[in-house]
């Protein structure tokens, strides 16, 4: 049984995953995904227009993953946007900064938002993001991690600047995605993503 | 002598004397030791016989076994060989198949199966009726052991091929897909590109009215003292035409008189505009909403002014990130709720906090900036290269409009702190052009507006200081 069902998976595991990053201005979202794509850190980065948008691929558990990050802007003006680039992600990460108790409480909002309006069964991941600036804490662990459990959300002190965590924030996310997605899908029945028929040759 | 020799003989045991190099049980030594016990004991060859034949098979038996002792450590060891050979072999294939449940489930009672027989290694080293019994276990465990390999072989050819099946099918997939999402990335782009040509046919239209009308106010201006002076019927038609032409140039932005044309650049802007668009000019006329300047009450004025102060403050300019990172939303509603009132708290707010305010206060006003001066401030913007012009210009647009002239000229000041604060003009601009800067604030065409109304907004902070 277990060799059969795994000989028959993978091309039902890959796909794309979207991913949307939320939270205040300046508490690093950007620079969340920066890190995550292409390694490298900016202090002091630009504020981000709208919404800009990464892509990378992973390979998670065997299984090819083609990640869109999708990083929206945090200033309130731009909130008015935000539906428009949460729409089917399966997954959030709700970043704050853990130097700065006004960012943690603006989460709740988001997650009051998402609930409301968000995609159904969006998998959430809350994200304290500058926990290099320990002596500048305002916001404790387990104040983030009760509020994570709460709203359902994997919770990570991260960050971007000396790339910690960032990663498993990433992995994290696509493995509950992935492992939703599977539990979603009862073995034997028709996919959803319209597989071609087998045995079918592109050239005929 | 003889009979002590003799007496003594009796108890004597028969031994291998030291001169007999000949082994226990071979004929040889059955000879000597026959001979000396009938020499020593006169026992007859049949009684010696008898004695040397119980020995000589004792041992012989007793070789046998210590043999068959031998052959069965040796299959033992063959046996344990063949196990180490076969778990590298279930590791091996493991690792090609990755991690599985059922594998390690596999494995583990192959494991179970590895501890019975450590235990039966104990009983082969007991006395030989063990071995019998350890063989037939140790038999029983290589045969299940093979079986299970072969079962596991079978079933990894199968999931080979299964594999390849589904590589093509995914292959298939991806093809797929990336034709789908090709297309899907296509068709966006497409309408952007169709949109933004639009919105550049627009803006030059507009660029263009925005001239004319300035022109056309000017003309007015000149026209009505010398109207006055010289009251003469004519004139004073002349006079009525000119502003009746600047209300309808008011009313229709779009409509551009070929008789009195738009400054050169402007007509070069407006025509590769509709070349790169190639959009029918007709296909969508722009709508102007007419201009209401709203009215700021002295008050509120002056609560906007007082935040400004603050944020004018040393500890303002140098704090990092000011106008990007948000206040305190709880401390902004009820400190918001006071300005309004008219408490004057403005000067012991938190930066952050009056910086949320500011913002607020401009967003709360979307009309403050009129739209016609928008559009003039943009072209001005694209026509003067040089800033001191650009300055004249907006200074003179701005004229009504002095709470966006204070802003401009905090900006600058801003800007010039970059070193501590970290905020660009661009930067500053990205987070105050969707406040106050875009032409339709509360559209979603605005966010297509965006990188215009950035652009201008940079602008403007980097003349910020020769506003006033």
């Amino acid at each position: 049984m277990a060799f059969a069902s795994s000989g028959t998976e993978p091309a039902q595991r890959c796909r794309e995953i979207k991913i949307v990053l939320l939270g205040d201005s300046g508490v690093g979202k950007s620079s969340i995904a920066q890190r995550y794509v292409t390694d490298t850190f900016r202090p002091h980065g630009e504020s981000t227009i709208g919404a800009s948008f990464m892509s990378k691929m992973i390979v998670n558990n065997g299984s090819p993953c083609k990640c869109q990050i999708w990083d929206t802007a945090g200033q309130e003006k731009y909130h008015s946007l935000a539906p428009m680039y949460y729409r089917g992600a399966a997954a959030a990460i709700l970043v704050y900064d853990m130097t700065k108790k006004s960012s943690f409480e603006k989460l709740q909002k988001w997650v009051d938002e998402l609930k409301e309006r968000g995609p159904e069964g969006i998998v959430l991941c809350v994200a304290a993001n500058k926990c290099d600036l320990e002596e500048g804490r305002e916001v404790e662990v387990a104040e983030g991690a009760e509020f994570a459990q709460k709203s359902g959300a994997d919770f990570f002190e991260t960050s971007a600047k000396n790339d910690e965590n960032v990663g498993r924030i990433f992995t994290t996310l696509v493995t509950n995605v992935q492992r939703k997605s599977e539990a979603a899908r009862p073995a034997g029945e028709a996919r959803l993503d319209a597989a071609p028929p087998k045995r079918t040759s592109c050239c005929g | 002598m003889k009979s002590m020799f003799k007496s003594k003989k009796s108890t004597d045991t028969i031994e291998t004397p030291p001169s007999a190099k000949a082994s226990v049980g071979s004929s040889a030594w059955r000879r000597r030791v026959g001979e000396s016990a009938r020499n020593k004991l006169g026992l007859s060859r049949h009684e010696t016989d008898e004695v040397t034949g119980d020995v000589a098979a004792g041992v012989s038996s007793y070789r046998a076994a210590a043999s068959k002792l031998k052959e069965a450590v040796k299959a033992l060891e063959s046996a344990e060989a063949s196990e180490r050979k076969a778990d590298a072999r279930r590791k091996d294939a493991l690792r090609a198949l990755g991690d599985d449940d059922a594998l390690i489930e596999a494995c583990l009672s192959s494991d179970e199966r590895t501890d019975r027989f450590d235990r039966t290694e104990g009983w082969a080293l007991e006395p030989l009726r063990s071995v019998r019994r350890y063989e037939a276990l140790v038999d029983s465990t290589i045969a299940s052991r093979e079986s299970l390999l072969q079962d596991y072989f079978a079933r990894k050819r199968k999931l080979d091929s299964g594999k390849k099946e589904d590589e093509r099918q995914f292959k298939f997939e991806q093809a797929c897909r990336a034709v789908k999402a090709a297309t899907a990335r296509l068709e966006p782009l497409l309408e952007a590109f169709v949109s933004a040509a639009e919105t550049a046919l627009r803006d030059a239209l507009r660029c263009a009215a925005a001239a004319r009308i300035v022109q056309l106010e000017d003309a007015a201006s000149r026209l009505r003292p010398w109207a006055a002076s010289t009251i003469s019927g004519e004139s004073e038609s002349a006079a009525r035409d000119l502003l009746r032409d600047v209300a309808a140039a008011r009313r229709d932005g779009s409509v551009i008189r070929p008789a009195a044309p738009a400054s050169p650049e402007l007509e070069r802007l407006a025509a590769v505009a509709s070349q790169q668009a190639e959009v029918p000019e007709a296909a969508t006329p722009p709508s102007f909403t007419p201009d209401v300047v709203p009215d700021v009450s002295d008050q509120e004025a002056a609560a906007l002014r007082a935040l400004l102060r603050r944020l004018g403050a040393e500890d303002a300019l140098a704090r990092k990130g000011l106008f990007r990172i948000p206040g305190d939303a709880t401390n902004c509603a009820a400190a918001r709720e006071r300005l309004a009132a008219g408490d004057d708290i403005a000067s012991s707010l938190d930066v952050d906090d009056a910086a949320t305010l500011a913002k607020g206060w401009f967003r709360d006003r979307p009309a403050l900036l009129p739209r016609s001066v928008n559009e003039a401030l943009r072209a001005a913007a694209e026509a003067c290269a040089d800033d001191e012009v650009f300055a004249g210009q907006a200074r003179e647009l701005l004229d009504g409009v002095p709470v966006v002239r204070d802003l401009l000229s905090l900006l600058n000041a801003v800007a010039r702190r970059e070193a501590d604060n970290a905020m660009t003009p661009e930067n500053l601009a990205i987070c105050w052009a969707p406040n106050v800067f875009v032409l339709d604030p509360n559209s979603a065409a605005s966010v297509a507006d965006l990188q215009p109304a950035i652009r201008l907004t940079a602008r403007l902070v980097g003349v910020g200081d020769r506003l006033a």
